[in-house]
């Protein structure tokens, strides 16, 4: 008997649990969507701003991998062959900044939309303005900033031992190819560069989807 | 007005005994999501809706649950609701969902909520707790509302996201600091509304570390 009236509150407490957890089984079943996949109405929005509404989206396979500044979460194919990402960067705050970079066929930037942005307001979230996402428009996989293996002439240059082998070292050093310039905000330094950090993942996911 | 009438239960949690206004509670939701008016209304209204059917359930079966449990019982209804609402919003309204976020499954923890179910719905009949509920929740979104409003107007220049072309905003009440300066405003207004006092200067004699303490001027009580 006085093991029973101590076990009284035990009980109530484990039936209550076992209803609600009943409960949230029944309703998680009813509710439940799958978050991978779906295109939410943000997406559709976006997509439908930048390529209108002829143009039916899919998810084409996800994720693709991506950097330690920015990873692709979604990918999207078009059904005229069109590409958009959905890419995760890291602008002021670790995965602030959650982009769609939409591309063409061709696999030059069309437009880039800010779905989410935890930077910080009326700085970061400065980056989210036709000025400075429009300066990315046409952005392709050849604006690369291209890294070059270290270049031994500019060392022999500064150990030439008369003007005529100085000229010859000079002509003969490979031509740097100018690099893509674009304008950072000011005072969002670090947003500006998580939304490049996008799109040159947005180029380099679509050259591996497209050949690969 | 009757303290014992049910009317009373419902209008107390507005003014008088606004849970975030007056009592304080629930700071943590009331400063972090109420950079916009509609995020303000839709936690508001979130917690109501929790604090609404734990009330009930709470008052139904406070005859049945055991005292020594009272508080593991409390917490498992509360949470039971509060993760039924973060399903429905995560359905329904997901653009809501996402904005409020972490803050959303905070409500579990919220002290309004469980303040209430200890301080009223534990001691009173089903009808009394289900209008509280609904008072103290409408009164938590009007505050939450209003700081809303307030610091979206000013601080980006918009009402419920359309924007209002004013010449001047300042970005800084959508940051922390303008939350902390809004509300203090408003409590003061509110304080100064309801003519409260300001409480009371709290000498050392109900402090149970009085005989020990350095820095107690009055000297041991009794």
């Amino acid at each position: 008997m006085k093991f029973m009236k101590k076990a009284i509150p035990a009980v109530t407490l484990l039936i209550i649990c076992a209803v609600s957890a009943l409960l949230l089984v029944f309703v998680h079943d009813l509710t439940a969507v799958d978050e991978e996949t779906a295109i939410t109405p943000e997406i559709e929005a976006a997509l439908y701003g930048i390529y209108g509404a002829s143009e039916e989206f899919t998810v084409y396979d996800t994720p693709l991998g991506g950097s330690e500044t920015a990873y692709v979460n979604m990918s999207l194919r078009g059904d005229a062959g069109d590409y958009a990402f959905i890419i995760v960067s890291n602008g002021y705050n670790k995965e602030g900044l959650t982009l769609l970079v939409a591309l063409d066929s061709t696999g030059a930037v069309k437009g880039i939309v800010t779905l989410e942005s935890a930077e910080t307001p009326g700085l970061g979230t400065k980056t989210d303005s036709p000025e400075f996402m429009g300066q990315f428009s046409g952005f392709t996989i050849d604006d690369l900033p291209i890294e070059l293996p270290p270049d031994e002439t500019i060392y022999k240059v500064r150990f030439a031992k008369s003007e005529v082998e100085l000229e010859a070292l000079k002509a003969s050093q490979p031509e740097v190819p100018a690099a893509f310039e674009w304008d950072a905000i000011t005072g969002a330094t670090l947003s500006s560069n998580g939304v490049y950090e996008a799109v040159k993942l947005a180029v380099t996911a679509f050259r591996e989807v497209h050949i690969g | 007005m009757d303290k014992k009438s049910n009317l009373y239960a419902f209008v107390k949690g507005f003014v008088n005994e606004n849970p975030t206004l007056v009592m304080l509670l629930g700071m943590c939701p009331t400063l972090a999501v109420t950079t916009m008016a509609s995020n303000g209304i839709g936690m508001g209204l979130a917690t109501t809706f929790v604090l609404f059917c734990s009330n009930i359930v709470i008052s139904a079966l406070r005859k049945v649950i055991p005292g020594t449990v009272r508080l593991p019982c409390f917490i498992v209804i509360i949470t039971t609701f509060v993760t039924l609402t973060d399903f429905i919003l995560k359905a329904y309204i997901p653009a809501l969902h996402s904005r409020l976020g972490i803050f959303l499954s905070l409500i579990a923890v919220n002290c309004i909520i469980l303040g209430r179910a200890e301080a009223f719905a534990s001691k009173n009949g089903l009808l009394r707790s289900a209008l509280d509920g609904l008072g103290m929740g409408l009164g938590f979104t009007a505050a939450l509302f209003t700081m809303g409003s307030v610091r979206e107007i000013l601080g980006s220049g918009a009402f419920f996201g359309i924007d209002l072309n004013l010449p001047l905003v300042f970005p800084i009440f959508v940051m922390p600091a303008g939350g902390f300066f809004t509300l203090g405003i408003i409590i003061a207004i509110v304080y100064k509304f309801t003519k409260r006092k300001p409480p009371a200067k709290v000498g050392c004699a109900a402090c149970p570390i009085a005989a020990d303490c350095v820095n107690c001027k009055e000297g041991v009580a009794e």
